[in-house]
């Protein structure tokens, strides 16, 4: 529970920091609001998918690398919706940063999240 | 007059290192150490099919006051039931009246052997924890050792430390006790016996017992009833400063034993530990061997240790070093965010 709830905060915090460099672009300052709130969702649905296997595998390479695929993953998804104005989409632009979002978020879980959950032994009888 | 050849002298040595145990239920297989006081055998045990060890007097104590240094060695040692002390296992007398003990045959090498086998710092510092471990617990049972150094430790094939010749330790007073005390002068040629005849098994103030180099001030001065725990704790900063040296502090060419002059690369705060512990002035020691482990701890975790005090750029640089897989992460997840955000400018 603790490392789901880490990888979750951790997506959130990441997530309302990439969205709100969005400010540094001009044309999507008019749209901050949403590309925040969506970007701070995207990151937390991320955390929690991260946190979730985080607590079940105890190979940190293997949750940085699930982490990586999430991130990636969903910033796809965003990334297919194209531009509503220009029509173009930006996938480098969405992708790049969020599959390093889910890294980060990944790593952060392994590192600082504590152990793994412990499955229960078999009893003897 | 004939004089003996080096043959026949050879061959009456070797009789005379023999030992007759046949009142005994061991059987003798060979000598395997030899002190001041008496001679170390590895014998076999036919009754459990095991081999031990098995110290006995070299000559048979007309006054007593050996045999009686030698029970309470065995003593002290059964009172220290601890995977890091020896165990003894039983107590006996030869037929001519010489009193033995037996204990577990330790195999392994010893610290100042081991240290050369090219092991790492991490692993010195482990073993190090352990044997400050071992004589926590003797401390806790009230029973100091005296004379700590890197020929009177084992280290086993799995990293396991054994505190061996508690020839010469020393059992402390509980306030509600009367005194007590013992100790043999044992086995070591550095050690130094300087005892004057007749003494009571007790050892008396202005006697000298222990290992240059690795005994405490107030020990060499001979103030024997002044000796505490923290006794130990400078021999044990003694043997720490061996393990980063690789060379015994008093061969360090330090002037003063409490200030061994340091090699290239060692950490300054592991050299501020030892030198800590080897303050010339008891109070300014570590309280006890546990407090001693607890700094190599901090040490093995990345933290300060009390010995060092850090400025805050020390604290920062040792922490960024710590985290800097996630600093570097940190850092190049900001740089891809920059290099974006630049490409998608008109």
């Amino acid at each position: 529970m603790k490392k789901i709830l880490l990888a979750m905060a951790l997506g959130a915090v990441l997530g309302l920091l990439d969205g709100s460099s969005a400010w540094f672009s001009p044309d999507a300052r008019d749209k901050m609001g949403s590309i925040i709130l969506w970007s701070a969702l995207k990151d937390v649905t991320a955390g929690f998918l991260i946190g979730v296997v985080a607590a079940l595998v105890r190979s940190k390479v293997a949750v940085v690398f699930w982490g990586l695929l999430v991130g990636l993953g969903l910033a796809f998804l965003v990334a297919m919706e194209p531009d509503p104005d220009t029509g173009k989409h930006y996938y480098l632009a969405i992708m790049l940063p969020g599959g390093l979002v889910g890294l980060l978020v990944g790593y952060f879980t392994a590192r600082y999240g504590g152990g793994v959950v412990r499955r229960r032994a078999a009893t003897v009888t | 007059m004939r004089w003996l050849s080096d043959r026949t002298v050879e061959r009456l040595r070797a009789a005379g290192s023999e030992i007759d145990l046949t009142h005994t239920r061991y059987r003798l297989i060979e000598p395997i150490g030899r002190g001041g006081m008496g001679t170390v055998y590895l014998v076999e045990d036919p009754a459990l099919d095991r081999r031990v060890a098995l110290k006995v007097l070299d000559l048979p104590d007309a006054g007593g006051e050996l045999t009686a240094r030698l029970i309470q060695e065995a003593r002290v040692l059964a009172r220290l039931e601890h995977p890091g002390i020896v165990p003894v296992h039983d107590v006996g007398e030869l037929e001519d009246g010489r009193v033995f003990y037996t204990m577990k045959f330790v195999r392994g090498d010893r610290l100042d052997r081991w240290v050369r086998s090219g092991v790492s710092l991490r692993q010195r510092l482990v073993v190090f924890r352990r044997l400050c471990e071992a004589v926590a617990f003797a401390h806790a049972q009230r029973v100091l050792h005296r004379d700590l150094k890197p020929q009177n430790i084992m280290v086993g094939a799995f990293g396991e430390v054994l505190v061996m010749d508690w020839g010469v330790a020393k059992i402390l007073r509980n306030l509600d006790e009367e005194p007590t005390l013992r100790m043999t002068p044992e086995a070591s040629p550095e050690s130094l016996s300087a005892r004057s005849p007749g003494a009571s098994p007790q050892t008396r103030h202005g006697t000298v017992l222990g290992t240059p180099g690795y005994m405490p001030p107030e020990q060499a001065r001979g103030e024997s009833a002044q000796l505490d725990e923290r006794a130990d704790v400078y021999a044990l900063g003694a043997v720490l400063a061996f393990l980063l040296g690789g060379r015994a502090a008093a061969e360090m060419g330090a002037r003063s034993a409490s200030k061994p002059r340091w090699g290239r690369g060692v950490p300054r705060a592991l050299r501020a530990v030892a030198e800590m512990a080897m303050r010339a002035e008891p109070a300014e020691r570590y309280r006890g061997a546990d407090e001693l482990a607890a700094e190599v701890d901090r040490f093995l975790e990345g933290r300060p240790v009390m010995a060092h005090p850090e400025s805050i750029l020390l604290r920062a640089g040792r922490f960024l070093w710590k985290h800097r897989i996630a600093v570097i992460l940190l850092l190049v997840y900001a740089i891809v965010r920059a290099l974006v955000l630049l490409a998608e400018r008109p």
